[in-house]
């Protein structure tokens, strides 16, 4: 009991006490801006600068590791089965269009696709003007997005052959 | 240390005949009057190009001179208009020995644009077929160090010995002419924009205008910054000695299973340390030294030698008690073996799982950099990238794409950054420490291997003796001392090369502690004595000339140098935009003619040769210009020459220059005139 009533122990119990939640790390591919900028490079990348969502999140998981890249080149290649990727719908891809399209980047007509507006291919151009900046998921896109059509993602997520 | 332009020569030729100009230069101020458009610029701008300095002004490849010598030119007389054919620029130059030059460089050619002709003599002002020449090519690689090189060829006329300096990437490189020059020549353009010069930047030379100027004012931080470097790199050839001369012995230490004790990765200074270093061979589960084990060994062949070898009949009763123990020996050996070698393989797992979390925060880590960089796209890009607020119902947004969760901090990137960086130096800790346990073993399973190698061949003897006859001699005995015989000779091998080994690390001790001192020993200040004299006398000769000039922005005495950036600064602060167009000009003059008047009283780098084009008279009152004037031709006295472009009023002309000794070269009309006509 004695230390309790220690000058310094007072202090501490008698004055102001606050908690306050250190910052908590992110994953940066959970980062706002990382995510609507991957949405717009996606959408810039695709022919007529628009797609369905299921391709969106389609490519969204296939870009997000080295591993699930060079897999989704290989299926396009041929060397590997549809079957074997495994394509999962994440809610962070819709909240980063909401976002985009809030900022005016991207158009969801009906909801059912998303487009680049002229801001968005504004925005693509100022991606694609420095290298450095997502060199690999730029060249991953460029890589695939000739070969990933409509028609063609929508037979690898039904495991039908290409 | 200097060098004078004697002549100028400029030679067209076009299918109507040959047009040019030649103009004398003398030592002092020279002023080259014409009206505007006539020709000045060309002029000067000939001299650079004539001595290959062109990329002083831009990067880009091409000839810094008007359509005159280029394309097509106007005759002045007729007013026709006529294609250039062929076209030159020429040089007479004159270094502080006394020493004169003739450069002659291709404008309009078919041949090569990259050669400089020079003529060992006074080819234009006294023509003759007896002076040697030379062809030297600039632009290219190599020109400014080889020597075939114009630089090259130039610098040693002029008595420069051009330093090296540090570059962005850590490389090294020269300060090039193109760096030096715009503190002698001041373009018209862009040339008066800049204090105290505006210095190419394309060589990625580190801080270049700092080091132009210091050079050119011969500054002794200079050669102190030089020995700096250069001590750097001997201390670092020096680690890099001392490590090789290291991994020496640890192979040494590998070819008998032992480890190196003792011995850091960087140089040792203290020579009993170093002593004390040893070779550590396993013992059991325990490390002994070298020379511990040689001298057991030794003890157990000295008592082996005292007895005489036994027969077989002698030893039997032993044999088997022996044989026993051996194969128990030998099983217990391979039981530690295995289990030396099962955490050898979870050791090995550790080093995968971490490597595969390296590689998990390197994509991380690329990623978060690239977050990073979209806040620098630019305001209208970025701004729709990254959100504070959401742009439709104005709520605070968290950098995330997670759910928004009230009272949840999240990281910024920057920190996310340093986050995952000092993750990932853990992870690297880590795998070395797994990769220097595995080291460990791979000893340990090495020594247990030999060993169970020689108690099997023992074993082997041991059984051999048991079908002996009797009174043969035993073969397990001799065996035995073959064996102990034969490590002592490899251990008193290793053991004599170690030593030998550890001589050589005291030899390079040595000298690295010699390096160590001396880089201690250069002195801490970054001026020396004579270096602040100079800054302060450069000073002097601003404050008292920009006074002269009508300087009011501020009171002059507030003026001074940047010590770091040798830019000029008031009361310790850079001027900015608070100085008025008219005395940025008079700053510029002052500045440019004071590096020129220090080398009158101190020993510098500076070439001796001032050029102005066009010193924006139009934009300061004429008083100004007066005082620059006078100032100016006081260069005749000091064998300096001032070389003025002007096409101010003829008549102001006229009255600033009265009573001053003076060259004024002026053109009515057009400069580059017709020569000769051909028929």
């Amino acid at each position: 009991m004695d230390k309790l009533n220690h000058p310094l122990a007072l202090q501490l119990l008698e004055g102001e006490f606050r908690l306050t939640a250190r910052p908590e790390p992110v994953r940066a591919d959970m980062r706002m801006s990382w995510g609507i900028a991957l949405v717009v490079l996606m959408l810039g990348n695709l022919r007529g600068k628009k797609s369905s969502l299921q391709r969106l999140h389609f490519l969204a998981h296939a870009v997000r590791s080295a591993g699930s890249r060079i897999e989704t080149l290989q299926v396009f290649s041929g060397a590997r089965r549809t079957a074997d990727l495994a394509t999962r719908v994440e809610p962070w891809l819709n909240r980063a269009l909401s976002l985009a399209a809030a900022s005016r980047l991207v158009e969801l007509p009906k909801g059912k696709g998303a487009a680049l507006t002229n801001l968005g291919v504004t925005a693509y151009t100022a991606l694609t003007s420095e290298d450095s900046l997502f060199a690999d998921e730029r060249q991953f896109l460029a890589a695939v997005a000739k070969h990933a059509s409509e028609s063609a993602v929508d037979r690898i997520l039904r495991m039908e052959n290409l | 240390m200097s060098f004078k332009l004697r002549h100028l020569r400029l030679r067209a030729e076009t299918l109507s005949g040959t047009f040019g100009a030649d103009i004398p230069f003398t030592e002092g101020l020279n002023v080259l009057w014409a009206d505007n458009t006539m020709g000045k610029s060309t002029c000067l701008q000939a001299v650079l190009y004539g001595l290959g300095l062109e990329k002083m002004l831009s990067n880009r490849r091409e000839v810094p001179l008007t359509f005159v010598m280029t394309t097509q030119l106007d005759d002045p007389d007729t007013g026709e208009r006529h294609n250039v054919l062929e076209s030159f620029v020429s040089l007479e130059l004159e270094n502080g020995k006394g020493t004169v030059i003739t450069v002659r460089r291709n404008v309009k050619s078919d041949e090569y644009q990259k050669l400089i002709n020079v003529h060992f003599g006074p080819l234009l002002t006294e023509p003759s077929e007896h002076y040697s020449q030379k062809d030297y090519y600039v632009l290219d690689p190599g020109s400014a160090k080889r020597e075939s090189g114009f630089y090259k060829m130039f610098a040693d006329f002029v008595g420069w010995d051009l330093p090296t300096v540090k570059k962005y990437d850590g490389g090294e490189t020269m300060l090039y002419l193109e760096t030096l020059f715009p503190l002698f020549y001041v373009e018209q353009k862009a040339g008066w924009s800049a204090l105290p010069a505006l210095f190419p930047t394309y060589f990625q030379i580190r801080e270049v205008g700092r080091r132009a100027v210091e050079y050119v004012m011969g500054l002794d931080t200079h050669e102190l910054e030089l020995r700096k470097q250069q001590l750097d790199l001997e201390i670092q050839a020096s680690k890099a000695a001392w490590t090789a001369k290291r991994d020496e012995l640890i192979a040494l230490g590998s070819f008998i299973n032992a480890r190196l004790d003792g011995v850091t990765t960087g140089p040792m200074l203290s020579l009993a340390d170093i002593e004390r270093a040893m070779l550590l061979l396993p013992h059991g589960d325990e490390w002994r030294p070298l020379l511990q084990e040689a001298s057991a060994i030794r003890a157990e062949i000295a008592e082996l030698l005292e007895l005489d070898v036994p027969t077989v009949d002698e030893v039997a009763p032993e044999l088997a008690a022996e044989i026993d123990q051996l194969t128990n020996t030998i099983s217990a050996l391979n039981t530690q073996r295995n289990t030396l070698f099962r955490s050898r393989q979870i050791e090995l797992a550790q080093i995968d799982a971490s490597g595969a979390r390296l590689a998990a925060l390197e994509e991380d880590l690329k990623k978060n950099q690239d977050a990073q960089k979209l806040r620098t796209l630019g305001s209208a890009i970025t701004s729709t990238l990254v959100l504070d607020h959401c742009p439709t119902c104005d709520q605070v947004l968290t950098d995330t794409l997670l759910p928004q969760r009230v009272g949840v901090a999240v990281m910024p990137v920057e920190e996310n950054i340093e986050y995952i960086k000092a993750q990932k130096a853990i992870f690297v800790q880590v795998q070395n420490q797994s990769r220097a346990f595995i080291f460990d073993v791979d000893k340990r399973l090495a020594a247990l291997t030999d060993e169970v190698g020689e108690l099997s061949s023992r074993l082997r003897a041991l059984k051999a003796d048991l079908t002996a006859p009797a009174n043969a001699a035993s073969v397990s005995a001799i065996h035995r001392r073959l064996r102990l015989e034969n490590r002592l000779q490899t251990l008193v091998d290793a053991q004599t090369r170690f030593s030998e080994g550890k001589l050589g690390l005291e030899v390079l001790s040595g000298k690295h502690a010699v390096l160590l001192n001396e880089r201690e020993s250069l002195p801490s200040e970054r001026y020396s004595s004579a270096d602040r004299e100079k800054i302060l006398t450069l000073t002097r000769l601003i404050r008292e000339q920009v006074a002269s000039f009508g300087f009011s922005t501020f009171p002059v005495d507030e003026l001074g140098i940047a010590e770091d950036s040798f830019r000029p600064e008031k009361q310790g602060f850079e001027i900015g935009f608070e100085l008025s167009a008219s005395d940025g000009i008079r700053l510029k003059w002052a500045y440019q003619l004071a590096l020129l008047e220090l080398a009158r009283h101190h020993q510098t780098n500076h070439a001796g040769v001032l050029f102005f084009d066009e010193p924006r008279q139009q934009e300061t009152k004429k008083a100004s210009v007066e005082h620059l004037f006078k100032r100016a031709a006081k260069a005749r006295e000091y064998g300096q020459q001032v070389i003025f472009a002007t096409s101010e009023d003829r008549e102001q002309i006229d009255s600033f220059l009265h009573g001053l000794s003076v060259n004024l070269v002026a053109f009515e009309g057009k400069i580059v005139k017709r020569l000769d006509t051909r028929r």
